[in-house]
């Protein structure tokens, strides 16, 4: 394998290879053309060559242009020609070229459409201007590389207002003349922000015709967002044909809220998967940290440096794309983050029902618990949880189930006694006479507590017309009023979490209303109970007091335990262990009741810890106890313990510790008849650690089989090629030892010191740490121990409370939640209060409403 | 020919999932040829996907261009030679990822499974694109259905190794398919000839409703920031997708006929929710129904094209897992054991995929025989059979079994082609050009060399 690599990389044509690394760990990859950085690489070649292995195979299709890591600047970088640039060494003692003075940030192709120059500089179609008249020739002009660009022009009375920050541009204007054959036939003035740039100027004397022609202005300064360029005529018309901006490394940009959020979703899109989600090259492609990457210190060269190279594999992202993803880089990986005290949420996007809360919602509205969420399609993944607002979309076939799980709860409250009369008592004695006034009773009731907020009474008329409207077609009034439920039900203001907000003390923060649903689905996954919505419509839930009241209100009552099985039985391996199959030949004492049983284990666990005893996730994980009831135990060969009713039961602490000992996780982590360490260690490490591990790509990829079940004595054995090769040994190092570690339990969770009669060696370590342990109860105190396991803990309860998935624009929330939940001694319910008590709980974004 | 974007506002805003600006390359900004009849359009696309590959040497064709003759495998296929292209040698050189979810993804959007997709599609899959083309006033815009789906290891769900239809909308959200028989028969021909009154008060009450739920989507969105106005103007785009169809009149007559319904209480189309990872929880008796509920998505799928239901079709013969089995073919271990789980049985898998011959033989036969008004459905339709890889033991995903059928946009068939090796992006870019597209690339562009041109 490793030999049809290099050959395939040798073969190769005429194009550089990426040199990736930062200014920290430069490694270069050897190259066959062209003139990229090349930094002292004191690294063994094996290193160098394994980092070449890394890059996934399309990266290797690049242009030079798009070589040339952010830390390293090189001479043929197609940054602008007019610079004024100086050597200088970089830490490693190799020449490292400075960011250039003036840096390319926007083109427009005047007259034209978008389009890309050979030197990588991108055009925007025609805008910012007034006036003019659009024109396009085909012929060669001479003179240019850049064809397109001169083969359109404006001509007239020309004035194009360009919105840049505050700072110092340079421009290039570009002219051709298209028409007249002679000189003196056509003379311009080109003023630049008040300042004359050129006067009776005559194209056609100093070019010629269809020839280019371009001037330089000086330094301008732009103090009011806007770059003029105004060209008017003497004689004839004026003309112009291309514009291109260059920035001042050192102007000072600010960037918005939205621009910040609207970069956080491109770069997340495009850029994390190189750069990393937190912008440290994952080790292998350049750093975007300003104390490791240069470009990414000056706003202007960083715009540039997107807009004409980046992404690597794709269409370029300019203009306003450039801007954002470079806002969000200097904001998000910027030394200077600011502090928690300054931490201000940055985005807040609707959030739809998902089937949990749907059903329960339906459930405390209409009293339907038939749980009729679960016809609608599965959400996706996103946060973990299926309720991250940002990866929701709405799919044709959403849509329509929407519709008819809502025509079914319709029938069901119409015709079921007790949910038609909870509608209102008027129903019992319902007449031809009474009806309407009946139906404007219901429908005054019912909208109210299904939108969770005050109604007009406009809104409330338009719902009455409707059923009005249903009963003139022919409905009766049962069938009306189903028509005015399935209304409701499918209505975004039901369906969705709308949140205005209102303004206070200048800053927009969500209304009582909001906040009563914003408590409510956090804590209960339902719509907000009675209580709550007096203290909203008696403004009591304005001031963080009065939500931390409400929230320890809530988080004591028994709804809110369902909430906490939902989050575990994301978090933890054991959704699915209701369906639990295992061969019956090999396992004859397993079956799905079993599966069922050792859920139901865990989520007791918790529940009781959570709520009766020590509370916090340290505890969890090394607590030693569980629960059971006699079946279950039976399975464990626990004797002692009687009755269907789940009890506290010691756990034998020489063999298990805490909650990833139980059966169910480990049953859960292993998906076939075999356990497989590499499951177990990616789970504790990306779910439980939160360190990320990327996916073998390309040739690895095809490689990759799964280890032949007979073809090792132990596991440690089936899976030692992820040790012994060390292309697979860069990645499985950061999670087989974990897994190995967990090899004396068997795929149904037992206790087992062979395996195929050979004594298992369960040794191992924690990645990161360098403790090394010898069995699983060693090695679930070091994960009690290390901070990373408290900080992703708390990260992912902040991601399921505020329905997202919180990034590096938001990482001042993740600090102040994760620093509070390990200064309170990891206390899990503390955590839950402590999450209503952040900025992006009592805060709307400033620009939410634009 | 003058290039016309046809964008409107609800498309810029579709592909801004968050406010992105600087979009991300859209399919639907692609050039396309006017419509006239000038212009040979193929009229419906019908996609259908085979899971596991094939026995590679027993499905292969030998001969020549236009003299060729069929492997065993493709012997049920023989009297439809002369309405089929072979085109071998193609590679799916863009199906980067997971060894089955890669496969499935990219066979029809031409890009690689993508991490910041949820391990998805970077792309929209060729029949969405395509559906946005020539599906735009049909009570569907386009229908997917599936068979003894999401076994295995997605549980009954929708998964990176069931999906394979991507919207086309900028955030290429995958697309469940139906799986219900008798929903969708419901679902597509309910209201056909139907005069029952109770149906029609519903049919006139959800109008109704949900005209009135549109227009309340249509205020509220106005009155909310931008990234949330387009969440809401997502689902009012579906709303209205709905009520659309609830409007489109769908007649009986000529070419069009209610398919008969067939009792399918035997089939649990949720078979998947009770699925274990490696296959080993058997529902014998849904499997065994399969080839009934096949016969009769298919005819449904025929007659759907038939009453311009839709143009444009995809149906699932299960998921890349293929945890079922065959007991009508007498085989009681899954697919999936025959692939390579028991170690790759060739014999087994060759009955497996020359039944699924049948079945194309079936459909392709169907549709030769709907008379359009002068042409057949097969006729005036492109029909593209594939799978997420080519052999199963190895995943390979070179020299591809794709089949394509039908004379749609001037298609020609009755004849064996070789690409030695060329990227199937390649072809999707040549069967977007069948449906009017004058695009030379589909899918991800770093596995696109330039559209086939010698389909037609």
């Amino acid at each position: 394998m490793r030999t049809k690599l290099f050959e395939a990389i040798s073969k190769m044509p005429t194009l550089g290879i990426l040199a990736v690394g930062s200014a920290r760990n430069p490694h270069v990859l050897p190259i066959r053309s062209g003139s990229c950085a090349l930094a002292a690489a004191n690294l063994p070649a094996l290193d160098r060559f394994l980092r070449r292995l890394l890059v996934p195979l399309f990266f290797w299709v690049i242009s030079l242009a798009g070589c040339g890591g952010a830390g390293e600047e090189t001479s043929s970088s197609s940054s602008s020609s007019s610079s004024s640039s100086s050597s200088s060494s970089s830490s490693s003692g190799t020449p490292v070229a400075d960011l250039e003075k003036w840096n390319f940030i926007l083109g427009i192709n005047v007259g034209g459409s978008s389009f890309r120059d050979t030197k990588g500089l991108t055009f925007e179609a025609d805008q910012y201007f007034t006036g003019g008249t659009a024109q396009v020739v085909t012929g060669q002009i001479a003179g240019t590389q850049q064809q397109a660009l001169f083969q359109s022009e404006r001509w007239g009375n020309l004035n194009y207002e360009i919105p840049v920050g505050s700072g110092r541009y340079k421009v290039k204007l570009k002219f051709v003349e298209m028409f007249w054959d002679a000189n003196d036939s056509r003379v311009i003035d080109v003023n630049v922000e008040g300042q004359m740039l050129a006067q009776n100027l005559d194209i056609h004397a100093k070019a010629g015709k269809l020839s280019a022609y371009e001037i330089e202005s000086p330094e301008i300064s732009v103090n009011d967002g806007s770059l003029s360029i105004k060209v008017t005529a003497s004689k004839d018309n004026g003309t112009l044909s291309g514009i291109e901006i260059y920035a001042d490394r050192d102007n000072a940009m600010s960037f918005s809220d939205s621009t910040v959020t609207s970069g956080e979703g491109i770069y997340t899109a495009s850029c994390s998967q190189c750069h990393g989600p937190s912008g440290d090259g994952n080790g292998i492609f350049p750093s975007l940290i300003k104390s490791q990457c240069k470009t990414c210190g000056s706003a202007s060269a960083l715009i540039s440096k997107i807009s004409m190279t980046m992404p690597v594999g794709g269409d370029r992202c300019t203009g306003d794309c450039a801007r954002s993803v470079a806002g969000f880089i200097l904001y998000a990986f910027n030394d200077d983050a600011p502090g928690t005290a300054d931490c201000r949420v940055k985005s807040a996007p609707v959030r739809r029902l998902t089937r949990f809360e749907y059903n329960n919602t339906i459930l405390h509205l209409l009293g339907d618990d038939t749980r009729p969420g679960n016809d609608l399609p599965s959400e996706e993944i996103g946060n973990g949880f299926g309720n991250d607002a940002n990866s929701m979309s709405v799919s044709s076939f959403l849509a329509e189930q929407y519709s008819k799980v809502s025509e079914g709860i319709a029938e069901r409250v119409v015709n079921n006694q007790s949910q038609w009369q909870n509608l209102h008592s008027c129903v019992q004695s319902v007449t031809t006479s009474n009806q309407q006034s009946c139906a404007d009773q219901i429908i005054d009731r019912l909208l109210p507590r299904a939108f969770r907020r005050a109604v007009t009474s406009t809104e409330a008329q338009a719902y009455k017309d409707l059923q009005r409207g249903l009963i003139q077609s022919g409905s009766n009034f049962k069938k009306s009023i189903s028509g005015v439920i399935e209304a409701i039900l499918q209505a975004p203001d039901f369906l969705y979490r709308v949140e205005k907000g209102v303004m206070v003390d200048g800053r927009l923060k969500p209304t009582d209303y909001e906040m009563a649903s914003r408590l409510s689905y956090f804590f209960w996954g339902s719509m907000p109970d009675d209580e709550l919505l007096q203290a909203a419509a008696n403004g009591q839930l304005s001031t963080p007091a009065q939500v931390k009241a409400q929230a320890e209100r809530m988080l004591a009552h028994e709804r809110s335990r369902n909430m906490i099985r939902y989050f575990f039985d994301a978090y933890l391996p054991i959704s699915s262990l209701n369906h639990l199959e295992r061969d019956p030949a090999t396992y004859p004492h397993f079956n799905a009741q079993i599966g069922s049983l050792m859920r139901e284990e865990t989520q007791t666990f918790l529940e009781r810890l959570i709520f009766d005893g020590p509370g916090d996730w340290a505890s969890a994980l090394t607590a030693p106890y569980t629960f059971m009831n006699e079946t279950l135990a039976k399975f464990y060969g626990i004797s002692g313990v009687y009755g269907d009713a789940f009890q506290e039961v010691p756990m034998d602490t020489t063999k298990r510790l805490g909650v990833l000992t139980h059966a169910g996780i480990m049953a859960g982590t292993t998906h076939s008849g075999h356990t497989n360490p590499v499951v177990r260690g990616a789970y504790v490490m990306k779910k439980l650690l939160c360190v990320n591990i990327p996916l073998p790509t390309g040739d690895i990829l095809e490689q990759i089989k799964p280890p032949d079940p007979s073809s090792g004595l132990t596991g440690r054995d089936r899976y030692s090629q992820h040790s012994k090769d060390p292309v697979c040994r860069t990645c499985h190092e950061k999670m087989d030892p974990v897994g190995l570690v967990f090899e004396n339990f068997d795929p149904v969770g037992l206790y087992r010191t062979h395996e195929n009669n050979v004594q298992i060696d369960a040794s191992g370590e924690l990645p990161g740490t360098g403790i090394r342990v010898d069995n699983a109860v060693e090695l679930v105190q070091a994960i009690a121990d290390d901070p990373r396991t408290h900080q992703c803990f708390a990260y992912n309860w902040a991601n399921f409370a505020y329905g997202k998935t919180i990034g590096a624009s938001e990482s001042c929330v993740k600090d102040q939640v994760t620093t509070s939940f390990t200064e309170k001694g990891y206390d899990i319910r503390t955590l839950l209060v402590d999450l209503t008590q952040t900025d992006a709980f009592l805060h709307l974004p400033s620009d939410h409403r634009q | 020919m003058k290039k016309k974007l046809n964008l409107t506002r609800r498309s810029v805003l579709r592909g801004a999932g968050t406010i992105a600006v600087a979009l991300p390359w859209l399919e639907i900004m692609a050039p396309t040829k006017a419509f006239s009849q000038e212009y040979n359009v193929a009229k419906r696309f019908l996609t259908i996907y085979t899971p596991g590959g094939t026995v590679r040497d027993k499905w292969a064709s030998s001969g020549s261009e236009f003299n060729f003759n069929f492997g065993p495998i493709l012997q049920p296929l023989n009297s439809l030679k002369s309405k089929i292209l072979i085109p071998h040698g193609l590679d799916m050189k863009s199906a980067i990822g997971e060894q089955h979810q890669g496969g499935i993804i990219a066979l029809l959007t031409g890009t690689p499974q993508n991490s910041s997709r949820n391990d998805y599609s970077g792309g929209p899959s060729i029949d969405q694109v395509i559906a946005n083309r020539i599906g735009g006033d049909t009570k569907l815009k386009s229908l997917q259905i599936a068979i003894r789906w999401a076994t295995g290891k997605s549980h009954g769900l929708l998964h990176p190794i069931n999906a394979l239809n991507f919207e086309d909308n900028g955030r290429f959200n995958p697309i469940p398919p139906r799986l219900d028989p008798q929903q969708i028969w419901n679902d597509l021909f309910g209201q056909l000839d139907n005069t029952d009154p109770e149906l029609l008060a519903l049919l006139n009450r959800r109008k109704s409703v949900l005209d009135f739920v549109g227009k309340r989507y249509q205020t509220l969105s106005q009155q909310l920031g931008m990234a949330d106005r387009s969440r809401l103007e997502q689902h009012l785009t579906k709303i209205r997708e709905i009520e659309k169809a609830l409007q489109s009149e769908v007649v009986s007559g000529g070419a069009c006929v209610k398919p008969t319904r067939v009792d399918t209480s035997d089939y649990n189309p949720k078979s998947g929710l009770n699925s274990s990872d490696n296959g080993s929880v058997k529902d014998n008796r849904t499997d065994a129904a399969i080839p009934k509920v096949g016969k009769l998505m298919m005819d449904m799928i025929v007659m759907a094209m038939a009453c311009d239901i839709t143009r444009v079709a995809s149906l699932q013969w299960t998921d890349t897992e293929a945890k079922h089995t065959f007991p009508w073919l007498n085989l009681s271990d899954h697919h999936h054991y025959y692939q390579h789980d028991g170690g790759f049985r060739p014999n087994e898998c060759q009955k497996i995929y020359t039944w699924y011959a049948e079945q194309h033989a079936y459909m392709l036969q169907r549709m030769a025989e709907v008379d359009m008004g002068g042409q057949s459905l097969l006729d005036e339709s492109v029909v593209f059979i594939g799978s997420e890889l080519s052999d199963p033991p190895t995943h390979d995903k070179k020299n591809m079994p794709f089949l394509l059928a039908g004379n749609g946009g001037g298609l020609r068939t009755g004849r064996m082609l070789n690409f030695n090796g060329r990227s199937h992006n390649d072809l999707l870019s040549a069967i977007n050009n069948l449906f009017g597209a004058n695009s030379n690339a589909f899918g991800d562009r770093n596995f696109t060399s330039g559209a086939i041109t010698n389909l037609t």
